[in-house]
């Protein structure tokens, strides 16, 4: 029985393991995709009528190693139901370069009480960028990308302003493994705060 | 000493009237348990992919695994999609801690005989000293209501 690679490799893009191919050479860079993907999350919010709220914060990331790495998240409420959250972190460390962003897509509902639950997709999109010399012909780039399951647990005060801090998990599925129920987990613990519209 | 005597034999009538009926989930999947990630369960599964459940008539749920010993209360008793959410011991690789539990499950395609079909994510935040341990596990089963 081997040990399943670690997470990043979990979410691996080639092969079984992503659901999307390659496409670092095409793709413009991760700021440019957090920029627009940021930029629809409020344009929404602002358009629609079903009392949008707006969340931004901080987050403590772990991905199955019990490391938790620094993140911040961006978040639209829509109608206290419907959630689209935005969740970015990484690291330089040189030649390394590491970003990760994961992209929920979530229904909210009550749960014991003041708790509130919630489920939906999560997608991963992963980029490891190696500075090397010119000659070198190894790859500089390397993209992973999945889509799993995103469950969490939260709390959120009722005020205009309000205060939002919650536990949440996205379940991805690991490579070729799958099928023998191994599984890759992004867990984050996040604090911040918000606005509601109306 | 009367006041305790009286609050244990008022827990203890609480837990024999939840006790009287329930059900009982075994659960097989591999634990994630800071490793990096988890193995491929077995074929035939090993004793550490077992995830043992007794949920009472009143929705608490008794959980017994490698990643944690834990008490959590479900927010549906019986039949379809839940969340579960209490405390425990948890375990991992880098030690043992005390905190919260939470699971989402899903129960369903019941056979009079078997049971029904049981699925759950669980994970656990375990707080040590000078650490946070945090396993998961993802499991499947039957969940036999008596």
């Amino acid at each position: 029985m081997s040990q399943t690679p670690g997470s990043t490799q979990l979410l691996g893009g080639s092969g079984v393991a992503g659901f999307f191919p390659h496409s670092s050479d095409h793709f413009p860079s991760y700021r440019l995709r957090a920029f627009l993907v940021l930029s629809v999350l409020l344009g929404s919010a602002n358009q629609l009528a079903a009392a949008p709220a707006l969340g931004l914060g901080l987050a403590a990331i772990e991905e199955t190693d019990e490391r938790f790495r620094p993140a911040f998240w961006v978040e639209a409420i829509f109608g206290e139901r419907w959630i689209t959250k935005l969740e970015s972190y990484g690291r330089r460390q040189a030649p390394v370069t590491q970003t990760s962003h994961l992209l929920s897509f979530s229904r909210q509902f009550p749960l014991f009480s003041t708790l509130l639950g919630s489920m939906g997709v999560a997608l991963a999109y992963e980029s490891t960028e190696v500075q090397r010399e010119p000659d070198e012909e190894r790859p500089k780039k390397s993209t992973n990308t999945n889509l799993g399951l995103a469950l969490g647990l939260g709390w959120q005060s009722k005020s205009k302003v309000f205060v939002r801090a919650e536990w949440g998990s996205a379940i991805f599925p690991a490579g070729t493994a799958g099928i023998l129920l191994s599984t890759s987990r992004k867990q984050s613990l996040g604090l911040g705060v918000g606005w509601r519209f109306k | 000493m009367k006041k305790l005597l009286l609050l244990a034999f008022l827990s203890s009538g609480t837990l024999s009237t939840q006790a009287e009926a329930g059900g009982v989930a075994v659960r097989f999947g591999p634990p994630g348990v800071g490793g990096g990630g988890p193995n491929p369960v077995a074929i035939p599964p090993a004793l550490t992919d077992l995830g043992l459940s007794y949920v009472t008539s009143k929705g608490l749920s008794f959980d017994a695994s490698l990643t944690a010993l834990a008490v959590a209360r479900r927010s549906r008793v019986k039949g379809g999609s839940y969340v579960s959410l209490g405390a425990g011991m948890i375990f991992s690789v880098s030690g043992t801690g005390f905190g919260p539990y939470a699971g989402f499950g899903y129960e369903g395609g019941c056979v009079s005989w078997l049971g029904c079909f049981s699925a759950e994510f669980n994970q656990g935040l375990g707080f040590g000293v000078g650490r946070i341990i945090s396993p998961y596990g993802v499991r499947v089963g039957v969940i036999k209501w008596f």
